[in-house]
């Protein structure tokens, strides 16, 4: 069943070709500087002089950020027809650049219907299931990283509340990127025609290094993973120290790193105090209130200690909440709520009025009534 | 090319179909019957029994008859749902060496893969004598719920059975490819799947013969059994209310009760009301026979489940619930499992969903035959239908404070591939324990433990300071990797998840090698069987023949002398009947041949003058 194509792979130089934004090392120059459009893969191998395992792999880079075209000889042991493999490769090198939308192939405004109908037929064609038995050699891992990305952009476009933010985040960046593309035409001479002085290439290379790092920093940030985004801006940061917009993703990176895991020790203290373990809960409570800095943690501890009783804790959080967000009714009322429980009528009395000074619909006049009518 | 069969492994029967010139079939066995009781037995003389055979001896020899092993398999023997069995079956459980679940018939051990196997060879056989070659391929079937150790435990069976188990899928999930098989489908569906043991819920979207799991659920404590032991209790209590003797106590007496609960729960899905009539069912203390006499409606039996199908039904809703889905989507829903047939659980569903369930497919076997159609759809590359299948619960590693963190939610999509960075939480820490853990509770030692290992020779840094990444991968064919690294440095360190059935390489190889000698074992049989019966034939015939020929040639020297060589060939022909060993029968059936074409034309030629 296998089918190979007899003709040898021959890499082409892409029309046109452009320097700009890529790093390579010399070696990878060096066989870009052999690629003549007749030499086949094997014969390369011999051109070059170098381990044939470096000019293959040098071939593989320049051909996945688009130096070359490798057209694909099919790979020996591999159970695939050439149009498949290519169309395998083809997607599996783009990928990582496509936004969810064109990795389904569907409008930015398609509604579930059609991404579904999408997944589904990019699924026909990309599941590992539908080559099974097949001999898939390294396709099986790029069939298998192709369909988790499809899923990934599935479940994401179907997640209405998810969806409408990096909708708006992706139309920006398409524009933005646009713009960046035209602005470079304009400005950047060809580099071939311009070589870098010695000394400013390692610092070119840093400041590319810095770049996929904060590639990946926002590639992560929309993952989901924070604490993974937060590291890979540091680097970015390490590497390229003037660059503001890093310090920036970075500090939004860490914020939100804190606050999933904020949310995520709330969310298991919940299910501590519902099992009625007590100590395990206030531990999470605490260490919620100890990443980010924001109020909400504090305010859930505060009621949470409220609940229990343990007035002091109760308090101090509710305290701290007011201290970080002063301008939230809610917080006020909490700690309204801790000094009534605590029989600080006074105290308690101010907050609530704090409270409903803020926000005039808070529920904090019932507290204030209650007041009223206890005395 | 190959041929690959779909079973249906279920708690009280199971199934086996095969896709035959591009339709799906369900294959009979050799009683005709479309499914075969879970049942194995050993019989007083030591042989094995399977099937209709063995339910049907089973009330006589009620220790040696091991039933619903599903639930047992691939469960850890101090696991609390096999202290429940064990305290509520006749047969013995016992603990294995590794901590697994043992069964004992006779003086017998046996584990449950194994018992498993015994059923599964038995559809394998089912299979080879319909389509007349070896089998070797299969997909066999397990609740949604199954986790990855009961899933590796029934592969192991399949192994032990000699076949080659290339997929596991989800019965709920086969029986939708079912539903869907050959019909161009673009909606969203519900199996609400109430077998014997268990109940079952899975939502689905199909489209463009792409099936995909959005959402499963179930309950491995619910099904038939369950409404049968209301029925059992209804009686047996009022029962004792009456004598004052509790028939659960007695096996003989528990064992008829639960046939005949069971035959009035099917009649009253037919039929308004069912008589319930088991004379001399117990003696008195006084050797009085007692009679127990009953009418069992089908009020009545709502009435005893009325909370059964409740909860079968708050199920429903979370498995909806859980992937936000209206109930007001779902398209169709189709009904499987034999306990559907009860009208009550018909009328449920359907008030539930608000409407009728769907009513071309066969609750007893459209689990099977979905089986059969993933089988030939992995092997055929022209198939237009794809599963989309999903993690049944969620896979995660352990982490400070002794609670789980999940990477993989349940219901995911596979192959799947998620990541999560995490950081050292001591000073100077320089290894990190990675406990790999499946289940859904939020403390990790309430779920199962796949695997562990340690990522060591981290770089000496205050706490926080160490970023570990995890990588969680499931391959197409549900194989788990855990990759642990340090971002840093690259220091990394992976394993794959091999789930634990209980059973050890050894065993497992072991197991099938016996296996494989029963088998042949069997087979030798049955063509000794099939020669005995031919020869059975020529017996009779020159049995027959031999006063005549007697009377005609008897008298002269070698009329005597070839009437002599006759009854030799004769007992010699018998004994081997009686031998069991297949050349020496078919030996001396030739002598016995020679014999009866001598005495035809004896006969004949006396006739004629």
């Amino acid at each position: 069943m296998a089918q190979r194509s007899k003709q040898p792979t021959v890499p082409r130089p892409r029309a046109g070709l452009n320097l700009q934004g890529v790093v390579l090392t010399p070696s990878e120059m060096y066989v870009l500087s052999r690629i003549d459009g007749f030499s086949s893969v094997d014969q390369l191998c011999q051109i070059t002089g170098l381990p044939e395992r470096e000019t293959r792999a040098a071939l593989q880079k320049l051909a996945s950020v688009g130096l070359v075209d490798l057209p694909m000889g099919a790979e020996d042991g591999v159970d695939l027809d050439v149009e498949r493999q290519r169309a395998i490769l083809e997607l599996h090198e783009r990928m990582r650049e496509m936004d969810f939308f064109e990795m389904l192939g569907v409008e930015a405004g398609a509604d579930a219907k059609a991404i579904r109908r999408a997944y589904f037929k990019a699924s026909k064609q990309f599941h590992p299931d539908r080559y099974y038995g097949k001999r898939l050699g390294p396709f099986k891992a790029r069939l298998e990283e192709i369909f988790v990305r499809l899923s990934q952009a599935h479940d994401f476009l179907l997640d209405a509340k998810r969806r409408s933010a990096y909708e708006a985040q992706i139309l920006g960046e398409r524009q933005r990127q646009e713009d960046a593309a035209k602005a470079a035409r304009v400005a950047a001479p060809a580099p071939e025609r311009q070589p870098d002085p010695a000394a400013e290439k390692p610092k070119r290379a840093a400041s590319s290094k810095a770049r996929a790092f904060s590639e990946e920093g926002l590639r992560e940030l929309r993952a989901g993973d924070y604490t993974a985004a937060a590291l890979a801006l540091r680097r970015a940061i390490a590497l390229d120290r003037d660059n503001l917009g890093y310090q920036a993703q970075y500090k939004a990176a860490l914020e939100r790193a804190g606050e999933s895991s904020a949310d995520e020790y709330i969310k298991l203290g919940q299910a501590e105090e519902a099992a009625d373990r007590m100590d395990a809960a206030a531990a999470l409570y605490e260490r919620a209130t100890r990443v980010g800095g924001r109020a909400e943690p504090h305010a859930a501890a505060a009621q949470f200690f409220l609940r229990i009783g343990r007035l002091i804790e109760a308090k101090e959080h509710a305290m701290r909440a007011t201290q970080l967000e002063p301008g939230r009714a809610d917080w006020h009322l909490a700690l309204a709520r801790v000094y009534a429980v605590a029989g600080f009528a006074k105290q308690a009395r101010r907050e609530a009025e704090i409270a409903l000074h803020l926000d005039p619909a808070s529920p904090a006049d019932r507290l204030l009534e209650e007041f009223e009518s206890g005395k | 090319m190959d041929k690959v069969i779909g079973i249906d492994l279920g708690t009280t029967n199971s199934c086996v179909a095969v896709v035959e010139e591009g339709t799906p079939t369900v294959i009979p066995n050799r009683g005709g019957y479309r499914t075969t009781p879970s049942i194995i037995a050993l019989s007083e003389t030591g042989k094995r029994l399977v099937g209709h055979i063995a339910k049907r001896q089973t009330v006589t020899n009620a220790e040696n008859t091991a039933y619903s092993v599903k639930r047992l398999i691939g469960r850890r023997f101090d696991a609390p749902q096999v202290k429940t069995m064990a305290e509520g079956v006749p047969y013995h459980i016992v603990e294995g060496p590794h901590g697994d679940v043992r069964v004992t018939l006779r003086d017998k051990v046996y584990s449950v893969p194994e018992l498993s196997a015994v059923v599964l060879q038995e559809m394998k056989l089912v299979a080879e004598e319909r389509l007349g070659e070896e089998v070797r391929k299969a997909v066999v079937t397990v609740p949604a719920y199954f986790n990855d150790n009961q899933r590796q435990a029934t592969k192991d069976a399949g192994r032990i059975a000699g076949l080659d188990v290339i997929r596991i899928i989800n019965e709920p999930t086969a029986a939708a490819m079912a539903y869907g098989f050959g019909k161009n489908l673009e909606r969203k569906i519900a199996v609400f799947d109430l077998g014997g043991g268990t109940f079952d819920i899975s939502i689905l979207e199909i489209g463009n013969g792409v099936y995909e799991v959005l959402s499963t659920d179930g309950d491995t404590f619910l099904g038939g059994e369950d409404i049968d032991r209301r029925i059992i209790d209804w009686l047996a209590m009022q029962f004792d209310e009456e004598y004052g003797i509790d028939l659960r106590r007695d096996r003989m007496a528990l064992q008829r009760i639960k046939d005949v609960a069971e035959r009035a729960k099917c009649e009253v899905s037919a039929v308004k009301e069912a008589e319930i009539n088991l004379p001399f069912i117990i003696s008195t203390q006084h050797n009085e026979p007692l009679h127990l006499q009953r009418t069992l409606t089908r009020k009545k039996l709502e009435e005893l489940t009325t909370d059964l199908i409740d909860r079968a039904l708050s199920i429903c809703q979370r498995a909806l619930d859980a992937e936000d889905i209206d109930k007001r989507e779902i398209e169709d829903v189709i009904l499987v499992g034999g306990q559907t047939r009860m009208p009550k659980v018909q009328q449920r569903v359907a008030e539930f969903f608000g409407l009728e369930p769907c009513k071309g497919v066969h609750p007893d076997e459209v689990v099977a035959l979905g089986a059969a159609i993933q089988g030939a759809a992995l092997l055929d590359d022209k198939s237009e239908m794809l599963l989309l299948d999903v993690t049944p619960q969620a896979l995660g590693v352990m982490i400070e404070g002794g609670y789980f963190h999940k990477l993989i939610e349940k219901n995911t999509t596979v192959p799947t591939s998620k990541h999560h960075t995490f950081t050292t939480v001591r000073d100077n820490q320089t290894s990190v324990k990675i406990m790999v853990m499946q289940g859904e509770s939020i403390r990790a030692e309430d779920n199962e433990l796949l695997g562990e290992f340690q990522l060591t020779g981290l770089r000496k840094a205050s706490k926080g300071q160490v970023d570990v990444e995890i990588t969680f991968e499931i391959s197409a064919d549900g194989i788990v990797s855990v990759d642990a690294k340090d971002k840093e440095t690259g220091l990394a360190q992976s394993i794959t998840v091999t789930a634990k059935s209980g059973l050890t390489e050894e065993e497992i190889r072991r197991m099938s090698a016996d296996e494989h000698g029963y088998a042949m074992a069997v087979r030798s049989g049955e063509e000794f069987e099939r020669h005995k019966q031919q020869v059975e034939r020529i017996v009779i015939e020159v049995e027959q023949l031999f006063p005549k020929v007697e009377e005609i040639i008897g008298a002269s020297d070698p009329g005597k002398d070839a009437v002599g060589k006759a009854r030799q060939a004769l007992d010699r022909t018998r004994a081997a009947m009686a031998s069991g060993e297949l050349h020496t029968l078919l030996d001396s059936a030739e002598a016995l041949k020679r014999t009866a074409q001598m005495f035809r034309g004896v006969v004949s030629k006396s006739g004629l003058g």
